[in-house]
């Protein structure tokens, strides 16, 4: 077990590493980006080209892209990545962002958490009958919005045409709680649809799946009543999967996948943080963002891969 | 969506057959191979179908975006008209006020879902955006398929260093945050264009944001096709194809991949669906297609801005996106129904 | 200046007269006069930028922004007067800041001798030497700031010292006892009074690092001073406990309110109901332009439009063909239809067709437009040019508003026979890349915000064919050829006042550059007022020529 763990935290070292260079590459080599672009955008519009070459030098422009990429790599570890837009610091800048962020995704993940599972065991409980049906036709729904657009809608309609919510905006959680959640709840709701109705169909499907199976079937026809024979067996094996998925999709939220949410309402978290970094070229934001993203996804996959090698012993031996 | 569906069940012919008999009066339903059996069901799915005649309908309305503007809009979709006039239920009107409010939805053959600031014709342009979206999603989906099947082939029928090496690969694109790299290579290739070796592509070509997002999902549909042709491998007519003698390529692209073909076929209708909303969020954030070239998502980025005045500049592609991705979702089921009715089987 | 986003500076009604005001009830302090009669004064305002101004440091800022907010706490030796609070169409005069009086100037404009105040202090108690101003000017040539270009070069050493950060600037002479300070040119110049007004000449202590302070700006001048400045998020400006005694009365003397807190909110849309709500009092940025005309109708009793002195052009590269040829701009010229603008820019637009605004000295309100729209023309000019069909690249970014209107502009080019395509460059980049020679950039939008009241801060920068370089470019035209230009605007540069005949030659140059077309100009942008409830609209205004809202002025009804 051991020796597993300590192999899945090396890979994920090797990936984030992997990741690294593929971002500096992007930037760095793609037309566009580029040490030229980066020391103009430092020395600003009325710069001439004796300014210029005091900024390459000064930011070490000039140097080979490795030498580059080693002196970037040093500085995220040490907390000094400058952005060349504006000077300012990008783990500060990180920081910042990360409790709108975190609020974000934590809550809209309770919430697709709880919601996913319930409508997927209600769904599979009543199988075929209506309840099922409009069920499924809400989770297909569901699966089909885009984030950013229905976050636009309710924007729309229940910000300003019936004033029921704040238009966009974070509030910091040690102000005033119910603020905080008030200015949440819209944003919680664009985010989750989308896992909610995904969850939901995965679990039902799965709930199927197991109910098929013979050890079920055996375990009825032993006399245990059909409530207790599936919370105990089905649910159990059913949920599997469905804490794998959530934690996968969980880090790739956290990872970026709130970027939508977070630009249409405003939230000044990393994730709005990141796409105005992308959108302006800047390397160190984008870097540090990108890193920031990559961790988590890449840790959450470590978590669950050790989990799984901890509850079946088969795959620690691959 | 960010994952991939984990648990999906393999889809099996036999079990398929199984099923069928069950299902039908066993008479008619000898001699038929077991993709007869499967579009038979298919057909009889009639939810499912119409979901597919929708989608049809939306793609053919696309195509036409031509003869709409010749003949019925009388404008193309980037033909601006901001102070003209047009007259509704017999009063001349502007196209677009003075402060840049324009005409909202109406039956008029001119601007039949209403006009943008600039007086361009918004039916026009959700058609021909449509066009670009649809393409986009389709060819990034035949671009994800060929490589997902591809790279699942060879990791996981060679197995060994090969396997480790492309599932490595998977895990480092994985790991990549999909969004932020869908929109880092799309803002960075946008700018410059993407140009290696023989191969060069323009910064606002259609090909930009089609080779992003095939690349972006090809870990998500790479690593299930992986597993089915592991457990494929062990199976024994592979074994009777190496005792004839088979190459591995033969065996690769001749044996197993037949019997992939059922997963294909419904993870294309998902990866589409998937492919139209990634490009939707790409182009809504400037990563995707490059104005002036409509598309569904920088239609609704251009809406956003007037969201009070004019709603139906964001409104009408999202719903459009909507219809082409629900439409999809259903169609998928059916045929995932279809291909593999175990999931529908329940106990009484 | 020509950044994107930054507005412009009203012009400016005479100045007022000052009145002693005797406490009006709230917690009014008796920190001296105020402009302006009526209203609640003391008490908190709050402010909301879109996005944090450029720098808060005076030495470096180069937007309208980050100017609005640093001329409340720092001070040069002259500074612009504060007018009535009304948006006005006259040039905001220069008056005495730190110095006693206005300076003498020599009989050939080389020399300025200031003299300053008494006891003058920073609002950190130290006193304020004359040798601070020196510093104060070295500091910004030292960090190669992007005010170095405007006019401080022009002072005898400021070109050597910007090249070599060696050896001071000699041109400034100052003695600390007497407090007087010395400034020689190397060569007329009739914008420099202008120049010591802005932000860039305002004196800090002499012991500031040459290096950016936005996170801890140094003591100031002025009646407010920065306080608790959270880079990205806020900061606040409070009341100068070390205001200098002698400056009471003065224009600088000009806070109503004890402090303004200033926070981020990169959405008007949300700033606007904020203001609604009455969470906000103000926001520096314009309404997006579809809730202008709520605004308009619902809220006429604070809301109200003024021009500011800005222009909005499409830029033609005459180095870059078919632009070389004057029948295709005036081609362009007359394709252009304002009208159909501004409906794309929701109204903010005031229609133009001189290259200064209607409150830059020089503009002449009796030029007729050159070119009135007319699209059949246009496309004959086109077909007599020969150039029908020629390939262009309109170069644009994705900013709503700018996105929109190079869409527009693309689609007329075509429709005159031209085969245009847009080409789109981050925002942060634009102004960068057209202005670099190589590029050769055809076509593409471009402003200019002035930096003061002045004919010069336009055409000099932006027409000037001597000011075509190869890297850092604000002359889009690149019209290095026109001798007669450079030297008509030359002359012109080195009039050390703006006399009735000055100003009228300044005006015949804006003609010569309408009849070659080396623009296609489209309007000059509208600002916007808007106050909450509890604002004193209609006095409190703090409408002016140069800080385009001077916050100083805002008081409570």
């Amino acid at each position: 077990m051991l020796r597993f763990t300590v192999r899945r935290l090396l890979n994920m070292i090797f990936v984030l590493w992997a990741v690294s260079v593929l971002t500096f590459l992007i930037f760095m080599v793609m037309p566009g980006g580029g040490d030229e672009q980066a020391a103009l955008r430092i020395a600003g519009r009325n710069a001439n080209e004796a300014q210029i070459q005091t900024v390459k030098k000064e930011w070490g422009l000039d140097d080979p892209f490795y030498v580059q990429y080693a002196d970037m790599m040093k500085k995220v570890f040490t907390g000094d990545l400058i952005s060349y837009v504006n000077q300012q610091n990008v783990t500060e800048e990180i920081k910042r962002g990360l409790p709108a962020t975190m609020s974000l995704v934590i809550g809209a993940g309770l919430i697709w958490l709880f919601f996913g599972v319930l409508f997927g065991v209600v769904s599979a409980v009543y199988a075929g009958r209506f309840t099922d049906r409009a069920l499924n036709v809400l989770a297909l729904i569901g699966i089909s919005l885009p984030v950013f657009w229905v976050g636009l809608v309710l924007l729309y309609y229940l910000t300003d045409r019936v004033a029921l919510f704040p238009p966009g905006g974070y509030t910091e959680l040690v102000q005033v709680r119910v603020d905080w959640a008030y200015h949440l709840i819209l944003p919680w709701f664009a985010l989750s649809i989308l896992f909610i109705g995904f969850y939901s169909r995965v679990l039902r499907s799965n709930i199927l799946d197991i109910e098929n199976e013979d050890y079920v079937r055996t375990a009825k026809a032993k006399g245990l009543s059909e409530r207790r024979v599936l919370i105990r067996h089905t649910l159990r094996n059913a949920l599997i999967p469905i804490v794998t998925l959530f934690g996968l999709d969980f880090g790739a939220a956290l990872g970026g996948g709130a970027i939508l949410t977070e630009s249409v309402f405003g939230l000044q978290g990393v994730g709005q943080y990141a796409s105005e970094s992308i959108g302006r070229l800047d390397l160190p934001p984008i870097m540090g963002v990108v890193l920031f993203g990559a961790f988590f996804i890449v840790l959450l996959n470590a978590i669950v891969d050790i989990m799984y090698a901890f509850l079946d012993p088969r795959i620690r031996l691959q | 969506m960010a994952t991939q569906p984990a648990t999906e069940s393999d889809f099996s012919l036999d079990a398929a057959a199984a099923v069928a008999e069950q299902e039908g009066s066993g008479k008619q339903l000898e001699g038929m191979g077991p993709w007869r059996l499967a579009w038979r069901r298919l057909k009889r799915n009639r939810v499912a179908m119409a979901s597919l005649a929708v989608f049809f309908v939306l793609v053919a309305c696309c195509v036409a975006a031509p003869l709409y503007a010749k003949h019925i809009a009388g404008r193309g979709p980037t033909e601006t008209n901001a102070t003209g006039t047009i007259v509704i239920d017999g009063k001349k009107q502007f196209v677009v006020t003075p402060d840049g409010t324009p005409i909202g939805p109406g039956l008029h053959k001119e601007y039949l879902l209403g006009a943008d600031p600039l007086g361009r014709d918004v039916m026009v342009r959700l058609l021909y955006g449509g066009r670009n979206s649809l393409f986009v999603g389709f060819m990034a989906a035949v671009i994800t398929a060929v490589l997902a099947v591809g790279f699942g082939l060879l990791s996981g029928y060679i197995g060994g260093f090969t396997d480790g090496v492309i599932t490595n690969m998977f895990d480092i694109l994985w790991s990549f945050p999909v969004l932020l790299f869908a929109i880092a290579l799309g803002t960075a290739l946008a700018l410059g264009g993407l140009h290696i070796g023989p191969i060069s592509i323009q910064g606002d070509s259609l090909w930009i944001p089609i080779v992003i997002i095939g690349v972006v999902y090809v870990p998500y549909f790479g690593r299930p096709i992986r597993g089915q042709v592991l457990s494929l491998r062990e199976k024994e007519f592979v074994d009777a194809a190496v005792a004839q003698g088979m190459r591995s390529p033969r065996i690769m692209f001749g044996e197993i991949m037949p019997n992939l073909t059922s997963t294909i076929l419904v993870f294309g209708t998902l990866i589409i669906a998937n492919n139209i909303l990634l490009e939707a969020a790409l182009s809504f954030l400037g990563a995707g297609i490059q104005p002036p070239e409509p598309s569904w998502g920088g239609l609704i980025s251009d809406g956003v801005n007037q969201i009070y005045t004019a709603p139906h500049l964001s409104l009408v592609p999202g719903i459009a996106i909507v219809i082409a991705v629900l439409s999809l979702n259903v169609f998928g089921d059916g045929l995932r129904d279809a291909l593999d009715p175990r999931a529908k089987v329940r106990l009484r | 200046m020509g950044k994107l986003g930054r507005r412009a500076l009203v012009l400016l009604v005479a100045a007022l007269s000052m009145l002693v005001i005797a406490s009006c009830g709230g917690d009014d302090d008796d920190s001296g006069g105020t402009s302006g009669g009526g209203g609640t004064k003391g008490g908190t305002l709050n402010i909301d930028h879109t996005s944090y101004p450029d720098f808060l440091d005076p030495g470096l800022s180069y937007t309208v922004d980050g100017w609005e907010a640093l001329h409340l706490a720092y001070t040069g030796l002259v500074t612009f007067a504060n007018g009535n609070g009304d948006a006005g169409t006259e040039g905001a005069k220069v008056v005495p800041g730190l110095a006693k009086e206005m300076p003498k100037i020599s009989d050939d404009g080389l020399t300025y001798d200031f003299t300053l105040r008494d006891n003058l202090k920073f609002s950190d108690g130290t006193p304020v030497k004359a040798s601070d101003f020196k510093s104060s000017i070295e500091r910004l040539l030292e960090q190669d700031s992007q005010g170095a270009g405007l006019g401080y070069t022009t002072i005898k050493g400021g070109e050597d010292f910007l090249k070599t950060k060696k050896g001071g600037v000699p041109g400034i002479v100052t003695d600390d006892a007497k407090g007087t300070i010395k400034i020689t040119l190397s060569e007329p110049r009739g914008a420099f009074l202008y120049e010591l007004a802005i932000p860039f000449a305002s004196v800090v202590p002499g012991n500031t690092p040459a290096k950016n302070m936005t996170k801890d700006p140094p003591p100031g001048t002025g009646c407010y001073m920065f306080k608790n400045v959270e880079l990205n998020r806020s900061y606040d400006l409070v009341r100068n406990p070390n205001f200098s005694p002698s400056l009471k009365g003065t224009d600088v003397d000009q806070c109503n309110a004890d402090q303004i807190h200033v926070e981020i909110d990169p959405q008007t849309s949300s700033q606007v109901t904020k203001i609604i709500r009455g969470d906000l009092d103000f926001m520096v940025d314009n309404p997006p332009p579809d809730r202008v005309a709520e605004l308009k109708n619902k809220y006429k009793d604070r809301f109200e439009q003024f021009p500011t002195n800005s222009t909005f052009y499409f830029f033609m590269n005459t180095e870059a063909p078919p632009f070389d040829d004057l029948k295709v701009r005036q081609a362009v010229n007359y394709a252009i239809d304002v009208n159909a603008i501004n409906r794309a820019q929701g109204g903010v637009l005031s229609p133009a067709h001189t290259t200064l605004p209607p409150g830059v000295p020089g503009y002449d309100s009796s030029q007729s437009d050159l070119y009135p729209f007319d699209l059949e023309k246009a496309k004959s000019l086109i077909k007599e040019s020969g150039h029908e069909g020629d390939d262009v690249t309109v170069w644009s970014n994705p900013e709503p508003e700018t996105q929109r209107t190079m869409e527009y502009y693309a689609d007329t080019l075509n429709k005159i026979g031209l085969n245009a395509k847009i080409k789109n460059i981050p925002a942060e980049e634009y102004f960068v890349t057209i202005g670099t020679r190589k590029n050769k950039p055809q076509t593409g939008w471009a402003n200019w915000f002035q930096d003061y009241p002045h004919p010069s801060d336009f055409i000099d920068i932006l027409l000037n064919p001597d000011n075509v370089v190869d890297v850092g470019n604000n002359n889009y035209t690149y019209n290095a050829n026109d001798k007669q230009l450079a030297q008509e605007i030359n002359e012109l540069n080195k009039e050390p006042e703006l006399t009735d005949d000055v100003i009228k030659r300044w005006g015949e140059v804006d003609r010569e550059i309408q009849e070659k077309a080396y623009w296609g100009i489209y309007g000059n942008r509208k600002q916007s007022t808007f106050f909450s409830e509890r604002m004193d609209f209609d006095n409190c205004k703090g409408e002016h020529a140069v800080w385009t809202h001077h916050w100083g002025m805002f008081c409570r009804k």
